[in-house]
């Protein structure tokens, strides 16, 4: 892999992002992308293990967002058929398989979010609920469940505004004008903050800066 | 800001927002055209997604026992979509196309049409609307089933599954066989139905089902078989027949 070179941590070498390795040849057995090759081949058995090595993330990631365990069981379900519909055309060249799986995950929870907030009163009810967890704590939660010092370190290269307006997007699905209107910010600079954010981040984990 | 006037630079800017689902739906909508083109946006989307998977890891927790089992059952005896390597079949001859086992390259060849997605390569076809892909999973089937239904020499045979009338639909020329049945009873705990081609006196096995409405293609070599057989099998199918066989018609 490659040294982070720019990253604030170059003293540490970059590593798979999973726990579970992508290739082979990252140790542990078959890696992620093999058992999407296979499921590509109508292998069930190598979907289960698929499911296995990651349903806790897709889990875990739909029911943050939709603060639902019911509607994030759906998500789930959603999410692996269509990883088995489509795993023929996973193209390992073009991304991980967590960052795909996790792709789809947050993709569907989201909609799924917006979609019962449409359905109620979205001023009212709904906002409040959501509402409900603060930022920072929703935050430290997070962060807590990391387990990688790459992660951490990634983490506290963002300002505490960056860290807030990435916190609201991704785990509670805010599109970046609803970021703005909750923080009370120019609708640029809760852009800004998302993007300049997830760079850092990316930076941090040994990705391009 | 003027959302119709947005030049390629400030959509380039957009690729980590969409990552995060931050866009507003027409932006959304906006951002996924010009990526379908923009091989820079394909990188960066891919690269982002690396990203959040490291935000999703924070958030990991065990699922319900009872979702792994449904996710399983779900996908249980169905095929996934034919892979994009698979396009260059359009040009393939008929013999070639048999030689390969060809119903997977034809599906191919529709879905290259009928996905626009593919354009994109590898995943990002998985991240567009669900109602999209619904609307382009449909149309494949479609339009596979209109192949099947216009070929020349398309021909029906009725079969009765212990007193349910089924049809098996098949053309050799597009060597294609599609079981359609209704309200077909329950296999039994444990238990699935399961199709057989007969080559000779050779049983291969092909696609296995539960009762129920059913629409299944076979997806073994029609073109060379000479029946088409069913059976009731132990749950995930056989690879040698269970007697006796439950139906059997002479293709």
């Amino acid at each position: 892999m490659t040294d982070p070179g720019t990253g604030p941590t170059d003293s540490t070498a970059w590593r798979a992002p999973s726990a579970l390795p992508e290739t082979p040849e990252d140790g542990q057995g078959a890696g992620l992308a093999d058992l999407v090759r296979r499921c590509g081949e109508g292998d069930e058995s190598a979907f289960a293990a698929l499911y296995d090595a990651t349903s806790s993330k897709v889990y875990g990631l739909a029911v943050r967002v939709t603060r639902s365990p019911e509607i994030a069981a759906e998500v789930v379900q959603e999410v692996y058929l269509m990883a088995w519909q489509q795993s023929a055309r996973f193209d390992p060249a073009r991304g991980t398989v967590l960052g795909w799986l996790c792709t789809l995950a947050h993709r569907r929870a989201v909609d799924r979010v917006r979609q019962v907030a449409r359905e109620r009163d979205r001023e009212q009810t709904y906002e409040d609920q959501r509402t409900g967890t603060p930022v920072d704590q929703t935050w430290q939660e997070v962060e807590q469940g990391m387990n990688t010092h790459e992660v951490r370190n990634g983490l506290s290269a963002l300002t505490p505004l960056q860290r807030e307006a990435v916190a609201l997007a991704y785990y509670q699905g805010f599109t970046y004008q609803e970021v703005a209107l909750r923080l009370d910010i120019p609708l640029g600079t809760a852009k800004a903050r998302i993007r300049d954010g997830l760079k850092k981040l990316r930076s941090a984990l040994g990705g391009r800066s | 800001m003027n959302e119709h006037s947005r030049n390629a630079g400030d959509l380039h800017e957009l690729a980590p927002l969409y990552a995060v689902d931050a866009l507003e739906p027409a932006e959304r909508e906006e951002f996924e055209q010009h990526l379908a083109e923009c091989p820079r946006c394909q990188a960066e989307v891919a690269d982002f997604a690396d990203v959040t998977a490291h935000l999703a890891a924070g958030t990991a927790s065990t699922p319900p026992p009872a979702l792994r089992t449904s996710v399983l059952a779900a996908i249980h005896g169905t095929k996934p979509l034919p892979g994009p390597q698979a396009v260059p079949a359009v040009v393939v001859s008929l013999e070639e196309r048999r030689r390969r086992r060809g119903r997977r390259l034809l599906a191919a060849a529709a879905a290259a049409v009928l996905l626009p997605g593919i354009a994109l390569g590898g995943w990002n076809l998985g991240v567009q609307s669900e109602q999209r892909q619904q609307e382009q999973l449909a149309a494949q089937e479609q339009g596979r089933e209109n192949r099947l239904l216009a070929a020349p020499d398309l021909a029906t045979h009725r079969v009765d599954v212990n007193g349910r009338p089924a049809t098996l639909v098949v053309s050799r020329e597009e060597d294609e066989a599609l079981f359609v049945a209704d309200s077909l009873p329950d296999p039994g705990e444990g238990r699935e139905y399961q199709l057989w081609l007969l080559d000779g006196d050779n049983p291969v096995p092909d696609t296995h089902f539960s009762g129920g409405d059913v629409s299944i293609w076979l997806s073994g070599d029609v073109a060379r078989a000479g029946a088409v057989a069913l059976t009731v099998e132990p749950a995930g199918g056989s690879t040698t027949p269970t007697f006796p066989l439950v139906a059997v018609a002479e293709i």
